[in-house]
């Protein structure tokens, strides 16, 4: 009784809401996931602007953005700027949600690549490349925003992987900086060797193992899309090589699958449990401050080239862009937002004050950077980086090779199976293209 | 049981880096009141616990109030449509909520309620859940309780208020504290309905100081739960005695 | 009798229709708050369901083709969606009993026990509820670690511990006594409740009679508080077919899905912007919910 009642209830109460559905013959019959740009690069008018801005940024970035800001409201006095700071927890579903109910604000940062994933629905204002030119950023990180040829978010700060290791280990064991694949693999076992229970922690599983994954396919000559991103080349060998040699680490028990997130393995780098592993600039602080007074057993040191030479191989490098939304009422301040933040000056000031590392390449010759040891090693890995390609679908190809990869580090699949399988995934996922 | 509960206390009084120490230690070798001086200082405490307080104690209210008036209706009285509305009540029960999550946002951005304590409000003001606890404790009360006051002359406003109500002091009880637990706790609506931070919640600003896109501050997670763990535990200590009167059911003479 | 049914039938539907009013009275504001935040976004999601709505539709929800039953086709051949079906009936089948039983006997426990620390008990158990997931999340981690606390512990007595999350077949039982044990607290209140109106007299006159405590408990207590275990036991099982927080910051769904449940999958593909094909994910669980939902009632139904 109550079943069937509970049942007819929602479906009656649904019914009533079929009415007023259908595709309207006007718009395109392009499949859902392609772009329709409301106005490509309206013009904007950046020299007098003025009105409220509302601006949401991210975390520890939205926290301290007013501080910087106080200088671009001195030099546009008429601008009246409005900073929300949000969580990292659940902002892509926050953002969503505003974009369906038209409540998104007038510029927002966000996490490289989300922008191409936020770009099908429409929401996002493109950039005026008249205004601001994609030759000033990285290459990798500017591309990794385009949909259909056109831009839709400026990258604000980068961040890019290098490898932390143990140097009073690499000294006992008389280890050299390794150039090549084998060297590594050499390197961090001798890294256990000395007494590291690991030589290396590699992501064995959850979040995002597979960008530990992609720097080594870079290496080896592989992509995830080719050049016109309508197709994966995922089943390919260099996939295959990058897998194997990823389960090799795992094969020899220089790494294992205990999953550690950020903030689990720098106290086992310091004990000297863990001899090696991948990180971006904001570990610099932690191992040190876990390691306390006197630690300074951490060296950095870019990714080898596959087969040897000089130069670092390929890294990957991801960050935070900054998007405008299409619905907002002062296009003019948003953007001249974007550029004043974009610019070298302002992009070393941002450094100093966040540590956040510039999009900007210009940025990088101010002495703060150039002349500071650590950030250096980050500055060479940049000279040889790779952003993640520009497509809408990147989240949910990423999920799947995530997924793959760990069953070809259990053993589950060998690694031309896993390639195989994350390229049938990705293409029934498509590229949005 | 009670372990992990302890191992947080112990946590908000130890630096971060003790607490992501290997091997773990249990007692803080250096205690620190540090994490809860900076979840004052850093979070606008005073604001955020205002309108966490102001959210949650009025969806109580509403819900307590509402739901015994709905759960009385269907558990007492006939009338047309009764089984309909059991059934949606059910069925709402019963659909995850996820789905529903951003035909809402639409629904409440449409009657200008986003980013308002209304909009963090109204959507649960009543719950499905609070109408069927009432509805199946109103149920055991003896009819014959009832009865006797129609015929004394009262009316069914007057039962509710005057002899209904006192006789489910447990059972309010109950929803009150599951009501303001669920309300108190949660992330997700005062994430996405809040649009400007002088609207959210306690978990929402937590989320936002201590869970970075690198690492999360565990000292300063540690003390703000413990903080905000604390309305809801006076809540109920104050509460449960009412679970204990016995006297509803025993002996109508 | 004929000639005085008349009068006697107007005043009669005078009465009902009176009653009616009343009710409907009682329930306005419940049903006006429900109509507009509950039925009508349900109808709408239900309505996303049988269309072929995705992200591009974000900022125009009507724009999209009607589907039929395309979506939940699909749904049946996907892999990963069967088998977090199959981890979620793993982790109800389990869990709800668990709970149900641990709950029902604290309660007992602390209602008839140590009255001076009775207080103190029921606080302690209800702790774990109100503590904030992420806390708790954090600490269990914390806790399972190959190299923390409870496999040190284990140590000590001798007995190599796993890497519990690590583990395909380790990683559910520990996220299902996870979930229990936080949610423990909240039926066990419920049950507290309950057992209050227990006749008391009625337990007298066994206890004089000579019944054992067990027996007092099957034969008295049990039936008293059915009303009340089936509500205990829908909430749980709607609850738990529903779980989605402990995989999500535990696991993350893993290793290798074992922990995937069917709200983390839908929840992702809400994240990759599929909205139809979650909304009809979402479907196939309210079914699942429905069929348990009706299950218990046939089960557990007393006679109101």
């Amino acid at each position: 009784m109550h079943r069937r009642t509970a049942a007819t209830s929602v479906i009656v109460v649904a019914a009533l809401a079929l009415a007023g559905c259908g595709r309207s013959e006007t718009t395109t019959t392009e499949p859902s996931t392609s772009v329709e740009p409301s106005s490509t690069a309206a013009v904007v008018e950046t020299d007098s602007i003025e009105g409220p801005l509302e601006v949401w940024a991210i975390g520890n970035e939205g926290e301290l953005l007013p501080d910087l800001l106080t200088e671009f409201e001195e030099t546009n006095p008429d601008v009246d700027v409005t900073v929300t700071a949000i969580p990292w927890e659940g902002y892509q579903d926050k953002l969503r949600t505003a974009v369906a109910g038209g409540q998104a604000p007038d510029v927002s940062m966000v996490g490289n690549p989300y922008a191409a994933v936020l770009a099908p629905t429409g929401g996002l204002d493109p950039v005026p490349t008249d205004l601001i030119a994609g030759d000033d950023f990285f290459e990798g990180s500017w591309d990794a925003s385009i949909i259909d040829g056109i831009s839709y978010a400026v990258p604000w700060y980068i961040d890019t992987r290098v490898i932390y290791y143990r140097t009073d280990l690499a000294e006992e064991a008389g280890l050299d900086q390794p150039t090549s694949w084998t060297e590594l693999q050499d390197f961090t076992a001798g890294l256990q060797d000395a007494g590291a229970e690991l030589g290396m922690y590699l992501q064995p599983s959850g979040n995002r193992n597979s960008l530990t994954l992609l720097p080594m396919v870079w290496q080896a000559g592989g992509d995830l899309v080719n050049e016109d991103k309508t197709e994966f080349t995922i089943d390919t060998d260099a996939w295959a090589d990058a897998i194997a040699y990823y389960v090799s680490y795992f094969d020899q028990e220089i790494s294992d699958l205990t999953y550690m997130q950020t903030g689990e393995y720098e106290p086992r780098f310091v004990n000297g449990d863990v001899g090696s592993f991948v990180s971006g600039p904001f570990d610099v602080a932690m191992v040190r401050e876990q390691g306390g007074e006197g630690f300074d057993d951490v060296g950095l040191m870019t990714w080898p080239q596959q087969d040897g030479g000089d130069g670092p191989g390929t890294g990957y490098v991801g960050g935070g862009d900054l998007v405008v939304f299409e619905d907002t009422d002062n296009r003019d301040a948003a953007w001249g937002l974007v550029q004043w933040l974009t610019e070298p000056e302002t992009q070393v000031e941002w450094f100093e004050l966040s540590g956040d590392l510039p999009s900007n390449q210009a940025a990088w010759d101010d002495p703060a950077l150039a002349d500071d040891e650590l950030v250096s090693v980050f500055g060479d890995q940049m000279d040889n980086a790779q952003a993640l390609p520009g497509i809408a679908t990147i989240s949910e190809v990423l999920t799947a090779i995530d997924l793959e990869l760990e069953k070809a580090v259990r053993g589950v699949v060998t690694p031309e199976e896993a390639a195989a399988a994350m390229q049938e995934e990705a293409t029934s996922i498509g590229t949005g293209a | 049981m009670l372990f992990p509960f302890v191992w947080m206390l112990v946590g908000s009084v130890k630096p971060d880096v003790e607490i992501r120490q290997v091997p773990a230690t249990f007692l803080p070798q250096a205690p620190t009141l540090d994490n809860f001086v900076q979840l004052f200082d850093r979070l606008d405490f005073p604001r955020y616990f205002a309108n966490s307080v102001i959210v949650a104690g009025t969806v109580t209210a509403g819900n307590a109030l509402f739901s015994s008036m709905i759960g009385y209706a269907l558990a007492k009285l006939e009338f047309m449509g009764k089984r309909l509305l059991f059934g949606l009540v059910i069925g709402m029960l019963m659909v995850p909520h996820v789905v529903t999550f951003i035909p809402l946002f639409i629904m409440v951005s449409n009657l200008g309620l986003i980013n308002t304590l209304p909009g963090l409000i109204l959507p649960f003001l009543v719950t499905p859940l609070g109408v069927f606890l009432m509805r199946q404790f109103i149920g055991g009360i003896p009819d014959e309780l009832l009865e006797a006051a129609m015929i004394d002359g009262a009316g069914h406003v007057r039962i509710f208020w005057s002899i209904v109500m006192p006789l489910c002091r447990p059972a309010l009880a109950t929803l009150c504290i599951l009501t303001f637990l669920g309300s108190w706790n949660s992330f997700l609506w005062p994430l996405v309905a809040a649009l400007s931070d002088d609207m959210y919640t306690l978990p929402v600003a937590l989320s936002l100081f201590a869970v970075g896109q690198n690492g999360t501050q565990y000292g300063l997670l540690m003390a703000g739960a413990v903080v905000i763990i604390m309305p809801v535990l006076v809540l109920f200590i104050a509460l449960q005695r009412y679970f204990v009167e016995g006297i509803a059911f025993t002996g109508i003479k | 009798m004929s000639d005085i049914a008349p009068p006697r039938r107007r005043a009669a539907r005078r009465r009902e229709i009176r009653t009616t009013l009343i009710a409907w009275g009682f329930a306005l504001p419940f049903t006006v708050l429900f109509a507009v935040f509950m039925a009508w976004p349900v109808a709408q999601s239900l309505v996303m369901s049988v269309t072929d709505m995705g992200i591009a539709d974000l900022r125009t929800p009507f724009a999209v083709d009607f589907v039929g039953l395309d979506n939940f086709v699909a749904l049946f051949h996907d892999e990963r969606f069967l088998h977090s079906l199959t981890n979620t009936a793993y982790f109800v089948v389990v869990g709800v009993p668990l709970t149900i039983v641990g709950a029902l006997a604290v309660a007992t426990g602390v209602n008839s026990g140590i009255t001076r620390l009775r207080t103190m008990f029921r606080v302690g158990f209800y702790i774990p509820v109100v503590t904030s997931i992420i806390a708790v999340a954090t600490i269990w981690r914390f806790m399972l670690q190959p190299d923390g606390i409870l496999n040190q512990l284990l140590g000590e007595v001798g007995i190599t511990g796993p890497a519990w999350l690590q583990s395909t077949s380790l990683a559910m039982p520990v996220i299902i006594v996870m979930a229990a044990w936080r949610n423990m607290g909240t039926v066990m209140v419920i049950f507290l409740a309950a057992l209050q109106g227990v006749p008391r007299d009625h337990l007298e006159a066994a206890m004089v009679d000579g019944a054992s405590t067990w027996q007092r408990f099957r034969h008295i207590t049990l039936p008293a508080l059915r009303p009340v275990m089936l509500f205990a036991c829908v909430i749980t099982g709607v609850s738990y077919l529903q779980f989605f927080e402990e995989p999500y910051v535990m696991t993350q769904g893993g290793p290798l899905d074992a922990t995937l449940s069917t709200t983390y999958y839908t929840f992702s593909q809400f994240g990759f912007g599929h909205y139809s094909y979650a909304s009809a994910a979402s479907y196939v669980l309210f079914v699942a919910i429905l069929a348990l939902t009706v299950l218990q009632f046939r089960l557990l139904r007393s006679e109101d």
